[in-house]
């Protein structure tokens, strides 16, 4: 080799190694003392530097079998991996390319070992944090949605598609959210129109529609979102859905209007009816056996709402977790 | 007091629900049973609020023709534990809130009066609620007015006004014909 080629050869960035087929070593560069921190005279003449690199025979048996299969109708291979170990006991990841060919009349394989070891932990660090994010939205109760700037729903979680009984998220991408996932779509406009003033909108509701046309209230929280250059190009956010707990109020303020009804209005009924028997009997129209009907049925009433009262203090007391404890106790007597 | 049925709505056997204020459905009561009576109507008035005794004194003073006007009692028994019927005049069930008892009764008695012009008064929905719910007594109201209509009879709910939820009181209304505020 000329001073340039042995310059080249000796890249201590680079493994250059020459072997035989049985892996004997015939040449074995800087760049690989460097980088296995094994020198040369460990490695070439023999074949125990491999074990050295790979000492589980399992994973040594898999390198050896998979290059040799890669070999075995070519004369080359390319971009083959493995992870080796360092003398000092660290693994370090090779990207392999090695070429056959004939070196003073012997048969040999040259072969080039790139360390990408921090390109691989870049990588692997990055599918990290690709995955975790995308666990997180794989994995949402709650619904992330993502339109743009026509309304399209280019994104969601797939809570989206449950949430709204659609089998899968394919189903619903591409579709207008408002025009496909609106009881009434106009109601999206007052959103947009807050997002638009504020750039945000917090605890939202709108009233989305389930596949089988029934109403699903949600509360969102929703932003715009921008691309790297600032440009705004959709909208994302958070839905929520509160069916439920609308439901509930709404069943609760039913229930204290009836019961406030059936506790109220009866209690200014007995109290005109007494008044009108105490006229009556002024009069002389009733009789005391009759006022006595009068009044028992009236003291019948008023046995009768306390039973509500009490009904309605329990049930209140167990619809609302909210009621300390020490009020619950009151209210349910 | 303006007239609060008029003959003509009778005769095409109408359902009126009336409201008025707690210290006046007494009052009403009379009045509708006098503007019945006088267009030769017989009335079947359903009391839950006072006895069918005090009822027929008070018709008694205010002229009405006690053999125009039968009873279902809800209120008697209730009290005292038992009373016998007065075939023709009072049939008594034990408790507003029987509601069974007052449909059979509301129908034999309908039948004991087949053939004569019947107005049914019933005073008042409103203390039903004591012992029923909104949605109950909407039902139970929705059986009265269909039995009305499948017999051919006019009636009169009496209701406390402004005692009534507005979502019972848009039921009322769609079970009615005429709704007339008195007050």
């Amino acid at each position: 080799m000329n001073p340039l080629e042995e310059d080249i050869v000796d890249n201590p960035l680079v493994m250059i190694i020459t072997l035989e087929r049985t892996g004997k070593i015939h040449t074995w560069n800087k760049g690989a003392e460097v980088i296995t921190g094994h020198s040369g005279k460990d490695a070439v003449g023999g074949t125990g530097i491999w074990k050295l690199l790979y000492p589980d025979p399992a994973y040594r048996d898999m390198v050896t079998n998979e290059i040799a299969k890669r070999l075995r109708n070519r004369t080359w291979f390319d971009n083959f991996q493995s992870t080796i170990r360092t003398k000092n006991g660290d693994e370090r990841t090779i990207l392999w390319n090695a070429s056959a060919t004939v070196s003073s009349g012997e048969p040999r394989i040259v072969t080039i070992g790139i360390d990408i070891t921090l390109q691989r932990k870049a990588e692997l660090a990055l599918e990290e944090r690709e995955w975790d994010y995308r666990s997180v939205i794989e994995n949402i109760q709650d619904v992330f949605y993502r339109t743009d700037m026509k309304g399209i729903l280019v994104m969601a979680s797939p809570s989206f598609a449950a949430l709204l009984g659609y089998a899968s998220l394919r189903e619903c991408i591409g579709h207008h959210l408002a025009d496909t996932f609106y009881v009434d779509p106009a109601t999206r406009k007052p959103l947009l129109d807050t997002i638009s003033a504020k750039g945000s909108a917090k605890n939202y509701e709108v009233i989305l529609k389930h596949r089988n046309g029934t109403p699903v209230v949600i509360s969102t929280n929703s932003h715009q979102y921008f691309d790297r250059k600032g440009n705004l190009i959709g909208v994302e956010g958070i839905f929520r859905d509160v069916t439920a707990q609308r439901k509930a109020e709404l069943a609760l303020i039913a229930y204290v209007t009836e019961m406030a009804l059936r506790l109220n209005l009866p209690i200014g009924y007995i109290r005109d009816t007494l008044l009108d028997v105490s006229r009556l009997l002024k009069n002389g129209t009733v009789t005391m056996d009759e006022m006595a009907i009068i009044l028992d049925t009236q003291a019948r009433n008023a046995d009768q709402i306390a039973l509500n009262l009490r009904d309605f203090q329990k049930s209140i007391a167990e619809k609302n977790e909210l009621i300390p404890e020490a009020y619950r106790k009151f209210l349910q007597g | 007091m303006a007239t609060l049925v008029v003959r003509e709505e009778l005769e095409k056997k109408r359902i009126f629900l009336i409201l008025t204020s707690s210290g006046k459905i007494r009052e009403r009561n009379i009045e509708i049973i006098k503007e019945v009576s006088g267009l030769g109507y017989h009335t079947l008035v359903i009391t839950t609020s006072y006895p069918y005794s005090v009822l027929k004194k008070l018709y008694d003073e205010n002229g009405i023709d006690p053999s125009k006007v039968f009873f279902i009692d809800a209120v008697t028994r209730n009290s005292i534990g038992s009373a016998e019927n007065i075939p023709g005049i009072v049939r008594y069930v034990n408790s507003p809130a029987d509601l069974t008892a007052m449909g059979i009764a509301v129908t034999e008695v309908l039948k004991e009066h087949s053939g004569e012009k019947v107005c049914i008064l019933y005073d008042s929905i409103s203390i039903m609620l004591i012992y029923l719910s909104s949605q109950n007594l909407s039902k139970f109201i929705h059986f009265v007015t269909n039995k009305l209509r499948l017999l051919d009879i006019s009636g009169v709910f009496l209701a406390v006004e402004k005692g009534l939820d507005p979502q019972i009181l848009s039921q009322l209304t769609t079970f009615v014909d005429t709704v007339i505020d008195t007050e």
